[in-house]
């Protein structure tokens, strides 16, 4: 095998990954082969050097309590998310009151501006002279015909007379 | 190895358990990618607390440590991502730039602006080897790869390497 070859298997070789064959083959060329011998000592010392860094770098972490933090942190999560629930909680209890109230004023402000003009026609030609209003939350209706000029006269709180002035 | 119902049932001591068997992997993977430890750690810790938040969900059959390593890279990537614009490496330029010959960096430089060339991926991988001393079968089941492809990319990791130093920094290999 050339030298090439076994300098491509160096750093499997070093780090123990190589499989058993090729393992034996590179391990028998370093033996007899000076340059291939350098070689594997530059990558032993690329290696050292990583295994240094990462274990400075690494171990950095052991000295933070990472659990802990982010037990931490999460709980705080946590009770924030319950603080906003009641929070929510009482904004929608109190929005639905206040929903109610807007709604039975206006209900009580629309049927106060409910139309106030009740409008008789003709009923099947003939014209109505008398009227029954509807019941009606309006207190004082105006009544009128649509189709001829008249004039109206209650006669009961629910029934009007009307007479016609062609 | 913690159980994982347990964990999916909130209970902190097999968490705190779980971290402590976890952390060093997670730390290397997280400095292998990011290449500075003060992200690294930032970035480890925001992987285990949404591991944490998202614990409901583990798959009891499934392998935790490479869920577990795949919401970290995801939480790197966004880091990278935010950090495009800011040099954040730990006094690392950008690959590949012309060295002054007569600057002579330590050994420990040397090497993490090596490490730089290489791709996020090789970057893991030669993290897991050299700090926890995985083999290639373990970092494959990390990863989702097979044992023989995480060869293949941590030989042609080290081949880069090992060319980089050997142009830009003749002395390291003398
Ligand atoms: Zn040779």
């Amino acid at each position: 095998m050339k030298c090439k070859e076994i300098q491509e298997f160096l750093p499997l070789f070093q780090k123990g990954l190589l499989d058993p064959e090729l393992t034996k083959l590179t391990s028998d060329h370093l033996t007899s082969c000076e340059l291939c011998r350098e070689a594997l000592t530059l990558e032993k010392r690329v290696s050292d050097r990583l295994d240094t860094l990462f274990r400075e770098k690494a171990e950095g972490a052991s000295s933070v309590d990472i659990a802990e933090m982010v037990l931490k942190r999460s709980h705080g999560e946590q009770f924030s998310i319950n603080h906003e629930r009641k929070r929510l909680k009482l904004v929608y209890r109190f929005g639905a009151a206040a929903a109610t109230v807007v709604l039975v004023l206006w209900l009580s402000f629309l049927f106060r501006q409910v139309n106030p003009v009740i409008e008789i026609g003709m009923i099947q030609e003939a014209p109505v002279r008398t009227a029954f209003l509807p019941e009606s939350p309006v207190r004082t209706p105006k009544v009128r015909d649509v189709q001829r000029k008249s004039t109206v006269t209650r006669l009961k709180e629910n029934v009007v007379w009307i007479s016609y002035t062609n | 190895m913690v159980d994982t119902e347990r964990l999916k049932q909130g209970n902190e001591e097999t968490f705190r358990e779980f971290v402590s068997e976890t952390e060093r992997l997670l730390m290397s993977v997280s400095f292998g990618i990011l290449l500075n430890s003060e992200d690294a750690r930032d970035a480890v810790q925001e992987a285990y607390l949404r591991f944490w938040r998202s614990r409901e969900r583990l798959d009891s059959n499934g392998y935790i440590q490479a869920y577990l390593v795949q919401i970290l890279r995801n939480v790197c990537f966004t880091m990278l991502k935010k950090r495009a614009n800011t040099l954040g490496m730990d006094e690392i330029p950008e690959p590949g730039k012309k060295e002054n010959p007569s600057s002579r960096l330590g050994e420990k430089e040397v090497i993490s602006r090596a490490m730089a060339i290489l791709k996020e991926k090789e970057r893991m991988i030669v993290a897991m080897i050299h700090y926890e001393n995985l083999d290639s079968t373990e970092v494959g089941m990390i990863l989702g790869l097979s044992a023989s492809t995480v060869r293949s990319h941590y030989q042609s990791a080290r081949t880069r390497m090992k060319n980089y130093i050997i142009r830009y920094f003749p002395e390291f290999a003398r």
